[in-house]
């Protein structure tokens, strides 16, 4: 199981949801600008993340069955998207960091717990 | 927004297809001098009355069963808005659906135009009953193509026999390649032209 406090401070997030949201369990990441490509590519469960911060967002994470979507690079979501997200019920993060970073910090988080494919947990 | 500009006109035709247009009209319109790269998907299906028409834009919107979310439109709109251009759309019941998406053609988030000639073709593939026009202007120089034209052209041969698919993917390909790509400096503005 993934430890979302570990998730929250290795990649420096700032939740925009309520506080009493339960969070998904995240089985792996996705990182992406495109919605087409994320909609083909992404899986359920996954935390996404993107650049992106329009309301297509939260459709296209609703759709795909993400855990959670974070907005990089201090891009900070626009209140008609942190309002949608609250109504689908999805977390929405943003973070100073930018799309190598962030991922490159989760990349280390899902190895050591088993859930990148070909990198041994440990 | 998705890869291609086709891959956005292929979405947009489809909804003219879903809501039962017969006739389907796509043009593209390519003006490196004024910097403007314009698309119009335009059918004669049955339009939207006015309480759809509010809402097109709303992802978490579709009159489709089975669906939770429409993204034609909205993902359209997003890759519009990207390079700040517009999106038109004229809609209204018994005057079918006219959507006119206009980008700056150089940009460097605008995808590029893409597999037109797939597009097209794929839409025909998909449904018998559709007629299309495509129209093509680069430049102010026009290519155009009827599927109305090729029908009697073909005297009762279905416009869906893959050979005539194929036929008709490679003479979109040639004609438009011909349209844009001629000339001297043929190579560079098809380089410009994929973004
Ligand atoms: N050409 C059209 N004619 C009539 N109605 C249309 C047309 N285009 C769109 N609409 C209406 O607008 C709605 C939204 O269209 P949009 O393409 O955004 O989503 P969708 O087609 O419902 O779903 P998706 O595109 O994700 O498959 C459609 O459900 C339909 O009711
Ligand atoms: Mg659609």
């Amino acid at each position: 199981m993934i430890d979302w406090q570990e998730i929250v401070a290795a990649l420096e997030l700032t939740p925009h949801h309520p506080k009493d949201l339960p969070l998904p369990p995240v089985r792996g990441a996705y990182c992406g600008d495109m919605m087409s490509d994320v909609l083909a590519h992404a899986r359920r469960g996954d935390l996404w993340i993107t650049i992106q911060r329009h309301r297509n967002v939260v459709a296209v994470a609703t759709l795909v069955g993400i855990s959670g979507v974070v907005v990089t690079g201090g891009r900070v979501p626009p209140e008609d998207t942190v309002a949608l997200a609250e109504k689908e019920k999805l977390p929405i993060f943003s973070t100073p960091l930018d799309n190598f970073q962030a991922a490159g910090r989760l990349y280390r988080i899902l190895a050591k717990a088993g859930l990148v494919p070909g990198i041994q947990g440990g | 927004m998705m890869e291609e500009l086709a891959h956005h006109i292929l979405d947009i035709a489809r909804n003219s297809v879903e809501a039962g247009a017969t006739r389907l009209e796509i043009t593209v319109e390519e003006d490196t001098q004024s910097g403007v790269l314009r698309f119009v998907v335009g059918d004669n299906g049955p339009g939207m009355p006015e309480h759809v028409r509010r809402r097109m834009l709303d992802p978490f919107f579709t009159t489709k069963s089975g669906k939770k979310v429409g993204l034609g439109l909205p993902l359209l709109q997003m890759a519009v808005q990207r390079c700040g251009g517009h999106l038109e759309v004229s809609s209204a019941p018994g005057q079918g659906t006219t959507v006119v998406a206009t980008f700056p053609y150089y940009c460097w988030d605008r995808p590029p135009l893409g597999d037109i000639p797939r597009t097209v073709v794929g839409l025909l593939a998909g449904s018998d009953q559709v007629d299309l026009c495509y129209r093509h202007v680069y430049n102010g120089q026009v290519f155009e193509l009827d599927t109305v034209e090729i029908r009697l052209r073909l005297r009762g041969i279905p416009l869906q026999t893959p050979e005539v698919l194929l036929w008709l993917r490679q003479h979109l390909a040639e004609s438009i390649n011909n349209l844009c790509g001629g000339g001297e400096d043929g190579q560079d503005r098809l380089a410009r032209r994929a973004g």
